[in-house]
């Protein structure tokens, strides 16, 4: 084993997740290797500094308090005669709300794209940020100029058509927004339907492509996140935060330059066909 | 209310010998992720109160921690971390991998030069460094370090994939290790050698 393949197997070895044999070679190693052993044993020292330091700060909490609060409300379950009651029936959270929208269908779509993610990103059709460059231009001309995109005639038939091609559906009404327009373009040989939606003083851009046309960069699978059990790439380029989500065979990219929008709104909620 | 107690004594019992131990680690990793007792106290009883509900989801005989630090997560996620979401891919390609060896390796010791440094290293300083993490890192962090769950337990409690969960412990390690090294600069602990 080199320098090389010993670093890098260097936090497995620590947090012994790394294999037996691996294990074996790497001690091996740095019992020949100084350098090594010395990134070893320094990394060993902070993990053992951080899970000390960790462990000894907890204050001592309410706990007896708190157990007896939960235990109060345990007993008000019971009861409610409903213990498997859903928590529907209770005030439910703004924050809470879109996952209760969206519903089933993401979370069917959550588990597609699982099971379709490795054969999809593998795919190198298109290997390059280029497609999604003139997306975000299209995001701020749209921004400069949303008169250009309101009530054109375009916007039905276009939804129709990706309806059709894409076995696909935006949903129309997204909390204060409304869908200004769309239209269809190609990016290099990539045909995509682009819709605008817009509220008082916010727009979102929202770009559908066929997914087996791209391949994401490889930089963005570094931004997974799941949010109310949805999967999708949250990424920010150049002032434009773009989230990337895929429902069946459709790759819905959602443009905004204000953090503050609820992209997850904008994620369709309509099960595929 | 005894009525109540006597129908469901099982399924009641059965939560609070196996749900209820846990309590005192899901404080604790609360307290690391929201930061504040207040907030820790709402998500620890929000946490049980939702594992009771649903209990019956839950298989006896798997793995009830983990099962009630998913619940914690999730709710953490969609509810308490802060709406506008530092992006996670800034700012951190630029700490080399072996930055504090590398710095660590120049200080004339007699000792190890870590042992040096880390003697003078306050609980603080730590407290603060884990703090300062963004949410995404500092969830893994804290999973790992403070719970001790495998990298596969932490994958499927946050529901990421396992070379995610990796990459984020990763860097959040690196930039603890800056953090800390900043502070022992900060405080005089050590010189700066970076300049």
């Amino acid at each position: 084993m080199n320098c090389q393949e010993a670093l890098s197997l260097l936090y497995d070895v620590i947090d012994k997740e790394a294999s037996e044999i691996d294990t074996r070679q790497v001690e091996e190693h740095l019992r020949n290797c100084r350098d090594c052993s010395g990134v070893y044993r320094l990394e060993r020292s902070v993990n053992e500094l951080l899970q000390e330091k960790l462990k000894s700060q907890q204050s001592t909490p309410r706990l007896d308090s708190l157990k007896a609060k939960l235990l109060n409300e345990l007993d008000q379950i019971d009861c409610a005669d409903q213990p498997e009651e859903s928590p529907k029936k209770k005030p439910v959270e703004t924050a809470a709300q879109p996952a209760l929208r969206l519903g089933r269908a993401l979370a069917i779509a959550a588990s597609v794209i699982v099971v379709i993610g490795a054969a999809w990103l593998g795919n190198s059709i298109l290997t390059d940020h280029a497609a999604f460059l003139p997306l975000e231009e299209a995001h701020w001309a749209a921004q400069d100029n949303l008169d250009l995109y309101r009530n054109q005639v375009v916007t039905s038939l276009t939804r129709l058509d990706t309806r059709q091609s894409l076995a696909y559906d935006v949903a129309e009404d997204i909390n204060s927004f409304t869908l200004v327009g769309g239209q269809s373009e190609t990016v290099d040989d990539v045909p995509l339907t682009h819709f605008v939606y817009h509220n008082e003083n916010r727009v979102v851009s929202v770009f559908v492509i066929d997914a087996a046309m791209v391949t994401l960069p490889a930089d963005l699978l570094e931004t997974l996140v799941t949010r109310h059990g949805i999967q999708f790439y949250d990424h920010n380029c150049r002032g434009c935060r773009l989230v990337y989500h895929q429902v069946g065979n459709a790759l819905v990219v959602t443009a905004t330059t204000h953090r503050d929008i609820e992209l997850l709104d904008f994620v369709p909620d309509r099960t595929p066909v | 209310m005894p009525e109540s107690q006597t129908r469901q004594p099982a399924r009641r019992k059965q939560f609070e010998a196996e749900a209820l131990p846990h309590m005192d680690a899901l404080y604790r990793t609360g307290l690391r992720m929201t930061k504040n007792q207040s907030d820790a106290e709402d998500l620890v009883q929000e946490t049980m109160v939702k594992a009771y509900r649903f209990w019956d989801k839950f298989e006896p005989g798997s793995n009830c921690r983990a099962w009630l630090f998913k619940i914690m997560t999730n709710i953490f996620i969609n509810e308490y971390r802060s709406k506008s979401r530092t992006p996670v891919s800034v700012d951190l390609d630029d700490i080399d991998d072996n930055f504090l060896y590398g710095q660590l390796a120049t200080v004339p010791s007699d000792r190890n030069p870590e042992e040096e440094l880390f003697a003078k290293i306050f609980d603080d300083d730590v407290k603060k460094a884990i703090e300062e993490l963004p949410d995404d890192f500092r969830l893994v962090v804290v999973l790992s370090f403070l719970e001790g769950f495998s990298y596969q337990e932490i994958a499927d409690i946050v529901n990421l994939q396992l070379g995610t969960v990796k990459s984020r412990l990763h860097r959040g390690r690196k930039l603890l290790q800056k953090k800390l090294y900043d502070y022992a600069v900060k405080n005089g602990y050590i010189k700066d050698l970076t300049t």
